[in-house]
């Protein structure tokens, strides 16, 4: 805030709010904004949107490497560090030479636990599958009604938008343009990216023994192969073949069913 | 004997070529690098190279190591800068998945703690996600600043940054993780 200038009418900016939220705000300044967002009510709800996300960003988890870390990574270190020559002084020609290691990539992590974890409880509760709308509160070791339905409410976020992917993808090879060949390269991808968590979400169902969801999503997984398998463009008879598969299956209906419960329930969720 | 001066004993010691002292500062740090490494990286291989990294560059520069200061905190300097580095050489991400990794994550999910790890895996996905969209140094300052709880001084003096750079590196980060988390927070928003 420049100059002390910050008054009882003067809203502070999101970066002053920031700093504010970080301690850095000069003495003065602090005091002046904490009476502010005490007065204004549009200011306090920034400042708890703020407070509240970058709280949620501490939930962030890090994955703990096991007890063996640390001597996995001196078996790592030791053989990269220089000869006795060159210890604080120029590096020697192996830690010259050690080039960070290149990988293949892989994906992200947390998005395929967060996608596991999420099927594991839907699955383990018996919600997905059923035609009852889902019950009002998921299972959850938070203590507070707010905590439960925050919980709640990103459980619901996730499931939604994996579906409605499901659900688009169907549609989109379902209304695709059917001349000479049909090219599909976004279609595969994203089959490829729902196959993950689909498979998932099967393996997880089986071990719980629902064996109705099982069976669906086994059906969603062999249209999801086929379209991620499929050349860059498809020709009229393969198309015509996965749409039949498609629509014999009623798979768009049963996705769409599924979302359709997700939403209410987050509907409900949004009106408590 | 606290850390502090059992670190600096130890450097002492591996300054004149006693890998045995370096061993123990390998493992009295290694797992806190480790974990800022994750958060930069977003990868747990990624994250072992950059600790592995990090402790081979805090060897050669052993001699800079001033007694007096806290060998943590030297470490951390180094270990965003090898992250830095890190990121910047790395390759982007494809986004298949292999079926190994497939099956790890789905055993991991096995469990009495199955809200928590939706909850939090969301959550970090979706952080994740945000960093990633940061620059290396803009990622690195936010971390900083957020998780190790360092000043903006400390910030601009490790990443070599003006006050008004590490502060608006901070600014977009937050900006970022509030879109990103907003779905998932029920404030209204100006």
């Amino acid at each position: 805030m420049k100059d002390h200038e910050m008054t009882s009418t003067l809203h502070p900016t999101e970066d002053e709010l920031i700093l504010h939220f970080y301690g850095e705000s000069q003495r003065d300044d602090e005091a002046v904004l904490d009476a502010h967002i005490r007065s204004c009510p549009a200011c306090a709800a920034i400042w708890a949107d703020l407070c509240d996300t970058l709280k949620l960003t501490d939930s962030a988890r890090v994955p703990e490497p096991d007890e063996a870390f640390e001597q996995k990574m001196w078996a790592r270190i030791q053989p990269a560090l220089p000869t006795e020559d060159h210890v604080g002084g120029s590096p020697g020609i192996a830690a010259r030479l050690l080039p960070f290691r290149v990988r293949t990539p892989l994906r992200v992590a947390a998005g395929i636990a967060a996608v596991a974890a999420i099927v594991a409880l839907v699955v383990a509760s018996g919600r997905v599958g059923r035609t009852d709308r889902l019950p009002p509160t998921v299972a959850s070791t938070a203590s507070t009604p707010a905590d439960r339905a925050a919980r709640e409410r990103v459980l619901l976020t996730a499931l939604d938008e994996h579906f409605q992917r499901s659900e688009l993808l169907l549609v989109e090879v379902m209304n695709a343009e059917q001349s000479g060949t049909t090219e599909l390269g976004f279609e595969r991808q994203t089959a490829d990216d729902l196959l993950v968590s689909g498979r998932l979400y099967r393996a997880t169902a089986q071990q719980n023994g629902n064996v109705r969801l099982a069976q669906m999503l086994e059906e969603l997984e062999l249209v999801l192969v086929e379209i991620a398998r499929s050349p860059d463009r498809m020709d009229q008879r393969d198309l015509s073949s996965l749409r039949a598969r498609i629509e014999n299956d009623d798979l768009v209906f049963k996705v769409r069913a599924l979302t359709k419960q997700i939403e209410g329930r987050q509907k409900t969720l949004a009106t408590e | 004997m606290d850390q502090m001066s059992e670190d600096a004993a130890a450097v002492a010691r591996a300054r004149g070529g006693d890998q045995e002292a370096f061993r123990l500062l390998v493992e009295r740090h290694s797992r806190s690098i480790y974990r800022l490494a994750y958060r930069m990286t977003g990868r747990v291989e990624d994250a072992e190279d950059v600790v592995q990294e990090t402790f081979v560059r805090a060897y050669r520069q052993l001699s800079r190591f001033e007694a007096r200061s806290n060998f943590a905190t030297w470490l951390y300097r180094i270990g965003f800068n090898c992250a830095i580095d890190y990121l910047r050489a790395r390759p982007r991400r494809e986004s298949s998945e292999t079926d190994d990794k497939l099956e790890i994550m789905s055993g991991q999910n096995r469990g009495p703690s199955v809200d928590d790890l939706v909850y939090a895996g969301e959550i970090s996905g979706r952080v994740q996600n945000a960093l990633e969209s940061l620059s290396p140094q803009e990622r690195a300052a936010f971390l900083m600043r957020h998780y190790q709880g360092c000043s903006i001084e400390e910030i601009c003096r490790v990443l070599d940054l003006r006050t008004n750079a590490a502060k608006h590196s901070i600014f977009r980060a937050v900006r970022k993780m509030r879109i990103a988390l907003r779905p998932l927070v029920s404030q209204p928003t100006r």
